[in-house]
């Protein structure tokens, strides 16, 4: 192709090449999917450590079993200070998380796919299983408005079933089964809600400017 | 010219990790704190109310150009620009240069920017908007990958609020759109323009906000309504479908908790109003609106922080809404330091420990056009509104709510007022000791079993304990925060952990786990301890670690310890061992060398396992075995480095001797459970040693141990150990004894039966004259499986008039005799009552008969006709009820004449009246088959007539006439 005519197409061949805004995901499995398929590092682990410094913030993981991209050990996240606005609390320390990662940046940098999204908690029950809480993945999925969020009430899946998803980023075939959180978890759907008759409003009145 | 350390300059410039304190949910994004601000505890607005923004000069990308671009971040910044806040928010100019990876760069030590974009040039670009035409910023910030469209939900908009003076203002943010997020496509564009509107929102100093949360949760379908006051500054959108702005009404326009956050950081006043918009569209922001205070609190006065509090509108006949919100402890302390790590650090300077502000939220604007029926209510923060997504800057999780939901009535609100509400949560902990639980330098001691509770209230409390350890033992310290139900939760107590060597001062000198909830099990803090060469006194705190003190906030404290393993040899084979302690539970398990041993019994201080053989274990002859005990929720371990050597210990025979075939509930089996320790030769009686006997599962006590299920007994003479055996509970009963040094043991199950148990009362019910006072002994007879019940408690009770004395115990052939006393006794049917075993009962009835319901007979003598010189016999008379019931105990009077005999009477006239000899009256009273005997009043060897009249109550009567003839 000649470069006049690449030149005159150059438009055409740009917005071409521009990709449609993420539409929400099909499922938690398929935002698992989703999130491994741009994710260079994945591990579960455990943040031990949180050091700011001038423009950068490092996040000290213990890598517990390490997932993609990662031999295990310890890894130390090295995030951008401007995504950590004074008295924003990104991650806490102690958390457990499967982790999902970006690759470093020619300057170093890194950040944690979609935000808080791709640091799904990690907890265990009373046996000892390891379930991830994918509540927060739940919000990804498509839904009419007003519809509730899928199974939150179930809200956790066992690691050990997400792990084949994560790893094989989307060939593995697999929809892990939906569990109930541990005790000791807040419900999302609360039912801490207002109960309660109210006296009788004798009064005219108008309604409030609407907005 | 480019800017090189700008956020190092930045951070000179306000102190970096100065964080600000809680921003609040419809309210500020951030506070300033109390020690190292110019202006202490305030909302964080930007420092001028017309911070200008500037754009990028390039072009966003190939089909979307500067001009376009800077039309949509208008179209954005326009929806701020309302006239009930001062904020105007327009667009200043451009940016010097087009930004990229050309000239953003990492030096080592921070990231450049060009010298017009950086912070320190905020005073005349207070905002910078980038155009990241090809997504190379991001992706030199965020990461490789950053900015691909895949993640354009959370990358379309990258927001950075960089610089925050010490005089609580913003100076500087900065605004990153990714030019590979917008296409040909004109809703990407709009997308934009949503998510660049809540980012503006953002970088204004507003907090994310939770209004109508079921819009998004679902909980409850959300009406109309609702749809059209859920904010623009709702944390999480609702996807339903590409393009999340089609997800919300009128996406572009404000709503009243968006306007009221704006009112509380850029209000309206008098002042402003005449000074810099006069003749503008501007308008004082309590205008057709109310300011409402609300305080909720425990109901021992300390204010309950972390509530989210909506303003709700109670419109007549329709549907509720919420219109605006607050979240309680605005400008209380978010952190004020713990024992383990110390005060608060300059990071952690947020807000104020005054005790009014834990429960307080401000709510300046909800809209009211002229008198509106208002009402605030307290709700729980939703749980995902965390992290990124907080609706405040909370360094904690959110608390999760105590009591009922509060609610503070505003009736007739009046637009352009004020007003402030107080309530107390009536069901919420009220328990506040602040005290029992010791000091550094006097620590409480922690209960000997590893198990024990506490409380972290008032604020700033902390638990004191101190515990004892064996040299050679790990060990691990837990602390479980607790709800108001006694269940496990993280969100409540945030608990940290700090241990000293006892007498020590200052910060923890030899372990700590600063943070909370760092094991997997929910609500878990966990610190495990290394072993020491020396036995030791430890002191160890249990704190909150942000400082935080509740009513509510409660905790379950471990220590889970093993100090011991018993035998010190076990045979290469295998055997059993005895692990001492403390914190043990069911369901811990027992690691030999890191091969499982089985448990066969488990307490809090003791668990029993059974050793793999020294080769399944990996050992080595004779030299000691680590042995580890492990809860495997909570990930917590002991350890006693040097448990037991596998050594050529032969180990000793185990023989029962005898055991109770059965077992009977609250039965002492009459065959005891008995075992003989011999040596290996099978012949030989190990003497004196110690046996565990112990009751594995079911219910059961040993005679032996005290009426415990486990104890320790030693062998006599013969190498033998026995204990009676009390059934206590129907089911299988396992009994195990076992060789405490070798390791020999029997087990055996035996079952309690549901015994079959029968008890009666043979004597007769009873009739008896009303008011009479008499006894009587009853014999009760009990069975249990058709034998005599020997021994058997019998417990009596007594309807009123009746007594019981004796009988308390059956006899050696099941019996109890009691004796029953009546004493004027009343009318009506009296009972008493005997049970065995607490539940087998039999009753005998008393039947007191009123006098009006007396009857008497003659039941002999009344037919005898004699010589005179021949004596009338007695004459026997029967006392009974209307329906023949002998009836015992009634009075009979007795009334005789005796008249002299005037023989056949005169065939005309009257028979001639016969003188009245002699004549009596006595009384007497039935016996105990209702009879009465009278001798007839004869006078010796004359021809008469006996006349006899009995009566008795009120309507017994009876007479006869008894011949003495010549």
């Amino acid at each position: 192709m000649s470069r006049w005519l690449i030149w005159l197409l150059w438009p055409a061949i740009a917005a071409g090449a521009q990709q449609a805004v993420a539409g929400p995901d099909a499922s938690v499995t398929a935002a698992l999917e989703n999130l491994s398929k741009r994710a260079a590092t994945v591990f579960v682990g455990q943040v031990v450590g949180i050091r700011r410094d001038a423009g950068v913030v490092e996040i000290q993981f213990r890598v517990d079993t390490p997932v993609v991209g990662q031999t295990g050990g310890s890894y130390t996240l090295r995030e951008w200070a401007g995504m950590w606005p004074m008295g924003q609390v990104r991650y806490r320390i102690g958390e457990h998380a499967l982790v999902f990662l970006h690759g470093t940046s020619s300057a170093g940098l890194s950040s944690v796919v979609d935000g808080s999204e791709g640091m799904v908690p990690v907890m265990a029950d009373g046996k000892g299983t390891l379930l991830l809480d994918v509540r927060r993945l739940s919000t990804r999925v498509e839904r009419p408005i007003g519809e509730p969020l899928a199974d939150v009430s179930d809200g956790a899946i066992a690691l050990k079933d997400a792990l084949p998803v994560v790893q094989s980023r989307g060939a593995v075939i697999k929809r892990p089964v939906r569990r109930p959180l541990p005790p000791g978890t807040t419900p999302i759907l609360s039912t801490w809600r207002e109960v309660m008759r109210l006296p009788a409003t004798p009064i005219v009145e108008q309604v409030p400017d609407a907005q | 010219m480019r800017s090189k350390g700008w956020m190092r300059r930045a951070l000179l410039f306000v102190g970096w990790g100065c964080v600000p304190v809680a921003a609040h949910a419809g309210g500020p994004r951030f506070v300033s704190g109390s020690n190292w601000w110019v202006n202490p505890v305030q909302p964080v607005a930007f420092y001028t109310s017309s911070p200008a923004y500037y754009t990028d000069p390039g072009d966003l990308n190939a089909t979307v150009s500067h001009a376009q671009a800077d039309a949509m971040v208008a179209a954005a910044a326009a929806a701020w620009n309302v006239p009930t806040s001062a904020i105007v928010l327009q667009q200043g100019g451009e940016l010097a240069e087009h930004v990229s990876s050309a000239n953003v760069y990492f030096d080592g030590s921070e990231m450049v920017f060009p010298a017009d974009v950086s912070a320190t040039n905020y005073e005349n670009i207070p905002i910078a908007v980038i155009y990241d035409t090809d997504g190379s910023v991001i992706d030199t910030l965020l990461g490789e990958g950053a900015s691909d469209p895949s993640g354009c939900r959370q990358t379309g908009v990258v927001e950075s609020v960089d610089s925050i003076g010490l005089e609580a203002k913003i100076h500087h943010a900065m605004l990153i759109l990714n030019g590979r997020c917008v296409g040909a496509t004109a809703q990407q564009l709009t997308q934009m323009q949503y998510q660049l509107e809540r980012a503006f929102g953002r970088v204004l100093g507003l907090a994310w906000s939770q209004v109508n949360d079921n819009v998004f949760t679902g909980a409850t379908p959300p009406s109309a309504l609702q749809i059209s006051y859920w904010p623009i500054m709702h944390p999480m959108d609702v996807l339903c479908g590409a393009y999340s702005y089609q997800c919300i009404t009128n996406p572009f326009q404000l709503r009243a908790d968006d306007l009221s956050a704006l009112a509380l950081l850029y209000p309206v006043t008098n002042s402003n109003l005449m000074g810099n918009y006069n003749g503008s569209t501007k308008q004082l922001s309590s205008v057709q609106a109310v300011n409402l205070t609300g305080q909720t609190e425990f109901p021992t006065g300390q204010g309950m922080e972390l509530l989210n509090v909506t303003v709700t509108y109670q419109p007549q006949g329709a549907q509720t809404v919420q219109l605006t919100s607050g979240v309680t402890g605005q400008l209380f302390a978010q952190n004020t330091g713990n024992p383990v790590t110390g005060p608060e650090s300059f990071s952690n300077d947020v807000g104020a420990t005054w005790p009014d502000g834990e429960g307080r939220t401000s709510i300046p604007r909800t809209p009211d056009a002229y008198v509106a029926n208002l009402y605030m209510v307290s709700e729980a923060i939703d749980p995902l509104y965390t992290g990124d997504y907080a609706i405040a800057p909370y360094q904690r999780p959110p608390i999760a709510p105590s009591g009922s939901p509060q609610t503070m009535i505003d009736w007739s609100a009046t637009a352009g007022t004020g007003n402030f509400y107080k309530v107390a949560a009536w069901d919420a902990p009220s328990d506040c000791p602040g005290s029992g639980d010791g000091t550094q330098s006097a620590p409480a001691q922690s209960d000997a079993s590893g198990w024990w509770g506490g409380q972290l209230c008032p604020v700033g409390h902390s638990s004191w304990w101190s515990v004892h350890i064996n040299p050679g033992s790990t060990w691990t310290i837990e602390v479980t925060a607790l709800d108001e139900t006694g269940a496990p939760t993280m969100n409540k107590a945030q608990p940290v952990l700090g241990v000293w060597n006892t007498g020590d001062g200052g910060l923890p000198t030899v372990a700590s786990q600063p943070f909370s909830m760092n094991a997997l099990q929910p609500g878990v803090t966990q610190l495990q301890m290394l072993a020491s060469t020396t036995a030791k006194n430890y002191t160890f705190v249990v704190a909150d670690q942000y400082g935080a003190g509740r009513p509510d906030f409660a905790y379950r404290a471990r220590v889970l310890y093993a100090h011991s393993v018993s035998p010190a040899h076990v045979s290469t084979g295998g055997g059993q061992i005895v692990i001492a302690g403390e914190g043990f539970r069911q369901g811990n398990q027992v690691v030999v060398n890191g091969v499982p041993a089985t448990v066969v019994i488990s307490s809090a201080n003791q668990i029993v396992a059974r050793v793999p053989s020294m080769a399944t274990a990996g050992a080595s002859f004779g030299t000691p075995v680590d042995v580890m005990v492990m809860d495997v929720a909570t990930g917590g371990t002991t350890d006693v480095g040097s448990g037991f050597s596998y050594s050529n210990v032969q180990p000793g025979i185990a023989v029962l001797v005898s055991s109770p075939a059965s077992l009977e509930t609250s039965v002492t089996a009459a065959k005891a459970f008995a075992v003989r320790l011999l040596e290996p030769d099978g012949v030989t009686p190990i003497i004196g040693e110690p046996v565990q006997v112990s009751v594995v599962s079911g219910s059961a006590t040993l005679g032996a141990c005290g009426g415990a299920a486990t104890c320790t007994l030693v062998t006599d003479a013969t190498g033998l150990v026995q204990t009676t055996v009390t059934g206590r509970g129907a089911g299988p009963v396992v009994l195990n004894a076992t060789d405490v040094n070798g390791g020999a043991g029997v087990q055996v199950t035996v079952i309690d039966e549901d015994p079959v148990r029968a008890v009666s009362i043979a004597t007769a019910p009873i009739y008896v004259a009303a008011g009479a006072s008499t006894n009587w002994t009853i014999s009760l007879a009990a069975t249990q499986d058709g034998l005599a019940a020997v021994g058997v408690p019998v417990v009596w009770t007594a309807s009123s008039g009746l007594s019981v004395s004796g009988g308390g115990l059956t006899n050696g052939s099941g019996l109890a005799a009691p004796t029953v006393t009546a004493t004027q006794i009343p009318a009506g049917a009296g009972t008493v009552t005997g049970c065995l075993w607490g539940t087998v009962c039999t009753s005998w009835t008393v039947t007191a008969v009123d006098a009006s319901r007396w009857r008497i007979t003659v039941s002999t003598g009344a037919a005898q006709s004699v010589s005179a010189g021949t004596a009338l016999g007695p004459v026997s008379l029967g006392v009974t009820d209307t329906v023949g019931h002998a009836l015992q105990g009634a009075t009979v009077s007795v009334y005789q004449t005796v008249d002299a005999w005037e023989g056949a009477c005169l065939s005309q006239g009257r028979c001639a009246a016969s003188p009245v000899l002699a004549s009596g009256k006595s009384s007497t009273v039935s016996d105990n088959n209702g009879n009465v005997s009278i001798t007839p009043m004869e006078l010796p060897g004359l021809p008469q007539v006996v006349n006899i009249a009995a009566v008795t109550g009120t309507q017994g009567f009876v007479s006869i006439s008894l011949p003495v003839t010549p």
